[in-house]
């Protein structure tokens, strides 16, 4: 997979990595989904593990290559307000508070933008204004709250302040309907996209809730021969990366995530498939991405530093190939002031960030 | 009662093959038919696999466990509890019982969850292709340091156990065919993997350094020749001693407790006559490993050995989850949870040796007797648990159950269960002391519920539930 | 010899079993024979990381607590254990140290015979405790209880969900039920003990943790743990004779110099918390703890670790040890290895008579299958 994309017209340009594995301070543990605040600001749920209970949320300044800093960690695991259990959704609005979904507690929390916990609210159930695994999280333009209510295959809508306001979607695979939905994000016109995680599909509402269009269907590669498998589950790193392991484009496994960007072109973590594919807006497949870390982050770099056991055993490896591949991507974000596509390639711990380049023009091709 | 012989019959089955069943699914079992369900296990490809996704959606830390515990317990947790497919995931804990692989040096739950996976995949197989498998399988050449097994400096570990643990038995070799062997597996090993810092383990893969390779003459068992590792699994497998040490490891693992492991080659087995029967099949079947436990399962010494096996720490923590039901979601505390069996002296994916864990009576001392019965007698309790409310749901349907009733209704529901007849007394005095209970009223159902939960307590406390 | 001040306590041992098979050449190093350096390109321990204990022998700088102890005359190392045509094998090793039955297959574990010898009527159930999740053959004598310890010694007890009157009348069924009776099989008797056993052993121990307190501040390792839990019974004035934990896996047949060092570090260094807290309690004194592995490694190295072996090293450590060598290193020359190992020149056998003639007052006999020399390494 070359470093830059060229596709019907978009051009995708590999930028840097961001992170490493880390429980708390500079770096992920298993990142569920992620939101931009302002400025290049980044937020993200961290699921952490029942071995170091790393789950929390940080907050992390993004730049150029090398120009992140870890800014905070707040929302830690524990019992009580402003701690978490199983975080999940995020979502920031226009003051800047921070929301965050906890999908054993059923509770949707409040903090303001340096973490401090403003409020929150949440009941277990059916019912209108109830909860049951509520997932991905997204602010509307009057500062309503939709939230992926997973367990009840629906979305559901709140004031800033926690009150019912509507609801729409059910179980099934029809139009409108959720198999446990993972992640949602809106357009420049409040359109909702919604992660159809069980039926392996991407499906957009009005901002009302109406069903407007659904792509992508189940599929999946089984282990080409001779590949390498980075884990039992893929990525396959194989002679050719670009088809051998990966399935036609507009299949999907287990979507989690989707972003649009200002020209409506669409992009779907298509987790199981260990790719980003970006669809246009009429949901065709133009594209997929599959992870070029070919260098590693700052926070990486710095632990490799210290440890020079790990940097001569990086020397002898025969191909590096398989980390430069999405693991289990979870999360997208596009960040209209950079143009950038943010990917969590949550196994890895790391974001890679894409760059969609506008001036690009074709290269002499007799250089 | 003929259709409750059925049933214990088919709990029996269960228990062995699989990690037990409740009520509603030994009566659909049991009008199926034995044998069909035998057929049925024996075809795991008929049932769905284990949704892995869901874990990963929950647990995302399972898949790259790390080098400490639990989340690769957490992984083979979720698996055990939720698989449609006992047999096959029996099967991977009975191979991973004799080729015991352990975290302390691997120090990569991923790759020992691979070798699980291994397992699984083709653990019903022919016994001659796994082996050949496993001799490839880079998590084990690490354990067993075969990467240091070179042509200018033999590193006898592999080869030793190979022979010793893993096909023919102590005995049934001398040294130099020890040496033979680990000359013949020289050159086959892994290829340097990207390492863990800083994005996260990855996987080995196997390589075969022809140059490194000893492949001069060897003699090996009696057999002369330029013999690599596929050579020697070849020899081995069509040892008189290899089938009979496989068959008496499947006898000691699925119909009853035989003494342990080191003492095989001087005490004999209790059963000769299964084995042989069982030796016999594995042969005639060319080593594949469904046909010998068709005839195991179908077998008259199997059905004639309810109780005759000690449950492992696994077993008893698998059967009980899966029994009183509830933990099928990977929720928060899975981690302690997954951890039971290795606090009752079992610690999956971290055997203590690769000589794997005394098994029968010796599963049982002051410490893990206490785990066992204290684990199995919270869930057990736990009326709020659908398993739980299922067995008293059954009690109910008589409206009132007199103390006979309740001990025996119990001991049926959860098992059914043997117990002897002085275990009997006392839980029959227990109950006397309740009386009679009814749910005939809200208070008196709360308290009906709470004297059969208190029985089912008692029952799992015994003696005798130590035994599967 | 004078006598020296005794607590007028029973004597106590403790073993720390090291499970895996230790090695014996760089554990007490034979620092100045050419042929060491010559067997151990790969994982020789450099010149300047050997503490010198005397002319001939030192010790990796990764065993410094015992030097102290050593300097201290009160660790004795003996030289050379084993016995004659052992197996290589783990299992097989260590059920021949635990059972002192090199040929038969044994079902009496040494320990398990000392606790008989004890306490033959069971009347202290803690008399041997176990700290760690399975029962060590060692101590296994059917009838005899051991308290065994799996987790943190604050939560060691039946059924601890139930509290209250109620807890009593369920303890009282469950003792009920868990009496022997005829004709159920050895297995079941078996239980029948353990269950018993293990009641009354929860009623006693409970009070060590909630009587302890210390100064001295254990290494936050497995090992030291462990030990600490030892030292908290120990100071309860329990009556525990018999104290038994491991530490694994010495089997380092790869990397073997860090894995090595990472073993006995952690192992040293909980020993000096252990000590200390025993002597700042004047508990030390009626105490030996013995240290021992089931076999030592080959002589060669194999590039990256060594192999199974034969002959190894033992210690003895305490206020009543007479520090010093006990026997003598195995020729390390290639005409007197056996198999390319050190020939064991002190049945392992030996040891144990010692600690239990002299140390425990008993019939070494009886115990260990046969009469064996007693190296004189307690006073």
């Amino acid at each position: 997979m070359p470093l830059t994309t060229v596709h019907e017209g978009r051009v995708y340009d590999w930028s840097h990595a961001v992170g490493r594995n880390a429980a708390r301070g500079p770096g992920f543990n298993y990142v569920q989904t992620m939101c931009l605040g302002k400025n290049g600001v980044l937020y993200a749920t961290n699921r952490g593990n029942e071995n170091n209970f790393g789950m929390h949320v940080n907050k992390v300044q993004l730049g150029g290559p090398g120009e992140e800093e870890h800014i905070a960690d707040f929302c830690e695991y524990g019992e009580g307000d402003g701690k978490c259990t199983w975080p999940f959704g995020i979502a920031v609005d226009n003051n800047d508070h921070v929301y965050v979904s906890d999908d054993w507690t059923n509770t949707i929390s409040v903090f303001d933008s340096s973490g401090k916990f403003l409020r929150k609210w949440g009941k277990t159930g059916s019912g209108d204004g109830e909860l049951m695994r509520p997932a991905g999280l997204a602010v509307e333009k009057n500062g309503n709250i939709i939230v992926v209510d997973s367990g009840n295959n629906r979305l559901q809508v709140f004031t800033p302040d926690g009150k019912f306001v509507g609801k729409c979607g059910g179980p099934g695979s029809g139009d409108g309907q959720f198999n446990q939905p993972w992640g949602i994000t809106l357009d420049k016109d409040g359109n909702i996209y919604v992660a159809d995680w069980k039926n392996h599909r991407v499906q957009k509402l009005s901002p009302e809730g109406k069903f407007l269009m659904k792509f992508g269907q189940y599929g999946k590669v089984e282990e080409p021969e001779g590949a390498y498998a980075v884990t039992m589950f893929g990525p396959y790193v194989a002679a050719q990366s670009e088809t051998a392991g990966y399935p036609k484009p507009g299949t999907l496994n287990h979507p989690t995530d989707i972003a649009v960007d200002p020209d409506g072109d669409i992009y779907v973590t298509d987790w199981g498939n260990h790719r980003v594919c970006v669809f246009d807006s009429e949901g065709r497949p133009i594209c997929n991405l599959i992870g070029d870390a070919q260098v590693l982050s700052k926070w990486g770099q710095q632990t490799v530093d210290a440890n020079p056991d790990m940097a001569k055993a990086r020397r002898r490896v025969k191909s590096l190939e398989p980390q430069y591949r999405f693991c289990f991507p979870t999360a997208v974000e596009f960040d209209p002031a950079t143009d950038s596509v943010i990917v969590a390639d949550s196994q890895r711990n790391r974001l890679q960030i894409y760059k969609k380049v506008r001036d690009y023009s074709d290269f002499q091709a007799n250089l | 009662m003929a259709h409750q012989d059925d049933i214990a019959l088919m709990a029996h089955l269960m228990r062995r093959a699989g990690f037990g069943a409740g009520r509603d699914e030994l009566e659909a079992r049991v009008a199926k038919g034995y044998e069909a369900t035998v057929e049925e296990l024996l075809h795991p490809e008929t049932q769905p696999p284990v949704d892995a996704y869901t874990l990963l959606r929950y647990q995302p830390a399972s898949l790259l466990p790390g080098g400490q515990p639990p989340m690769g317990n957490v992984n083979w947790m979720y698996y055990l509890v939720n698989t449609k497919r006992p047999l096959e995931e029996k099967m991977a804990l009975f191979w991973h019982h004799v080729f015991a692989t352990g975290n302390s040096k691997v120090d990569n739950y991923d790759q020992l969850l691979e070798q699980i996976q291994l397992f699984r995949e083709k653990g019903m197989g022919n016994y001659r292709d796994l082996l050949l498998t496993v001799a490839k399988n880079p998590t084990m050449i690490f354990w067993l340091d075969n990467q240091q097994n070179h042509g200018t400096a033999v590193n006898e570990n592999w080869g030793r156990e190979l022979l010793e643990l893993f096909s023919l038995g102590a005995g049934n070799y001398t040294e130099k065919d020890v040496r033979e062997c680990s000359r013949a597996f020289t050159g086959w090993t892994f290829e340097t993997k990207i390492p863990r810092a800083p994005y996260g383990r990855f996987p080995w893969k196997f390589e075969y350094r022809p140059e490194d390779h000893d492949d001069g003459e060897k003699e090996f068992l009696g057999h002369k020749g330029r013999f690599n590792g596929e050579d020697i699994i070849d020899i081995v497998v069509h040892q008189p001693a290899c089938g009979k040490f496989i068959c008496r490891h499947l006898y000691n693992f699925f119909v009853a407790d035989e003494p342990q492991v080191p003492a095989w080659p001087i005490e004999a087995p209790q059963d000769q006559k299964a084995i042989d029967t069982l030796v016999g099949a594995f042969r005639d079947a060319k080593f594949d490993m469904k046909p010998v436990l068709r005839v195991l399962f179908n077998s008259d010494f199997f059905k004639n050995a309810r109780f005759k096996h000690m449950k492992s720490p696994a077993e008893v923590v698998v059967s009980t989850l899966r029994l009183v039901g509830g933990h099928e979601l990977p929720k928060p505390g899975i981690g302690e949870l997954s951890m039971q069996p290795t606090y009752m002296g079992q610690d999956l994916l971290n055997p203590p040796s690769v000589e794997g864990w005394h098994t029968g009576k010796e599963w049982i001392n002051s410490g893990s007797l206490m785990a066992r019965v204290n684990f199995v007698a919270e869930k057990i309790g736990d009326t709020s648990l659908p398993g739980v409310q299922a067995i008293i749901n059954r009690l109910k349907e008589r409206g009132s159950l007199s103390p006979e009733q309740l001990v025996d209704g119990c001991l049926d529901q959860i098992g059914p269960v043997e117990v002897g007849a002085d275990t009997k007394q006392e839980l029959l005095s227990q109950a006397k002391e309740w009386g009679q209970i009814a749910w005939d009223s809200a208070s008196n159902a709360k308290i009906a519920d709470q004297h059969a939960a208190e029985m089912l307590q008692l029952i799992v406390a015994t003696r005798e539930y130590q035994f599967g | 010899m004078p006598e020296a001040q005794t607590t007028q306590k029973d004597p106590v041992i403790v073993v720390l079993q090291l499970t895996g098979g230790n090695d014996y050449l760089n554990t007490v190093i034979p620092y100045n024979n050419p042929l060491y350096r010559d067997n151990r390109k790969a994982v020789g321990i450099p010149d300047n990381q050997i503490m010198h204990l005397d002319k001939d022998y030192g010790i990796p700088h990764y065993m410094a607590p015992l030097k102290q102890f050593w300097d201290d005359k009160k660790l004795a190392i003996l030289h050379g254990v084993g016995w004659k045509e052992s197996p290589r094998s783990h299992f097989r090793a260590m059920d021949i140290w635990h059972t002192c039955e090199p040929i038969k297959v044994g079902t009496e574990g040494w320990l398990g015979r000392v606790a008989r010898e004890f306490d033959p009527k069971k009347e202290n159930v803690v008399t041997t405790v176990s700290f760690g999740p399975s029962l060590p053959r060692s101590l296994a004598v059917p009838g005899v209880p051991v308290a065994c310890v799996g987790g943190p010694l604050e939560k060691y007890g039946f059924l601890p969900t139930i509290q209250g009157e109620q807890r009593k009348q369920v303890l009282e069924r469950f003792a009920a039920m868990y009496k022997p009776a005829i004709g159920t099989g050895a297995v079941m008797d078996y239980m029948a003990d353990t269950g018993i056993d293990s009641l009354k052993g929860e009623d006693i121990l409970k009070v060590a943790p909630q009587k302890y307190s210390s100064t001295v501040q254990y290494p936050n390792t497995p090992i030291a743990r462990k030990l600490k839990g030892i030292a908290q019974t120990h100071l309860a004035d329990l009556g525990s004779r018999i104290f038994y934990c491991d530490h694994s896996t010495f089997d380092t047949h790869a990397g073997q110099n860090p894995g090595h060092q990472n073993l006995w570090t952690a192992v040293t260094e909980g020993v000096d918390a252990f000590m200390k807290d025993l002597r700042e309690h004047n508990h030390a004194d009626n105490v030996i703890l013995l240290m021992f592995s089931e076999f030592g490694r080959r002589v060669r190295d194999n590039g990256s670790g060594t192999d199974h072996g034969a002959g190894g090293v033992a210690f003895v450590l305490g206020e009543k040890v007479k520090g010093g060598h006990y026997g003598e290193m195995p020729s390390l020359k290639p005409e007197h290895l056996v198999q390319g190992d050190l020939d064991p020149n002190m049945d392992f056998r030996s040891v144990y008579s010692t600690i239990l003639d002299k140390w425990l007052k008993l019939n070494p006999a009886p115990i260990v299958n046969g009469t064996f020399e007693q190296p004189a390494f307690l006073h």
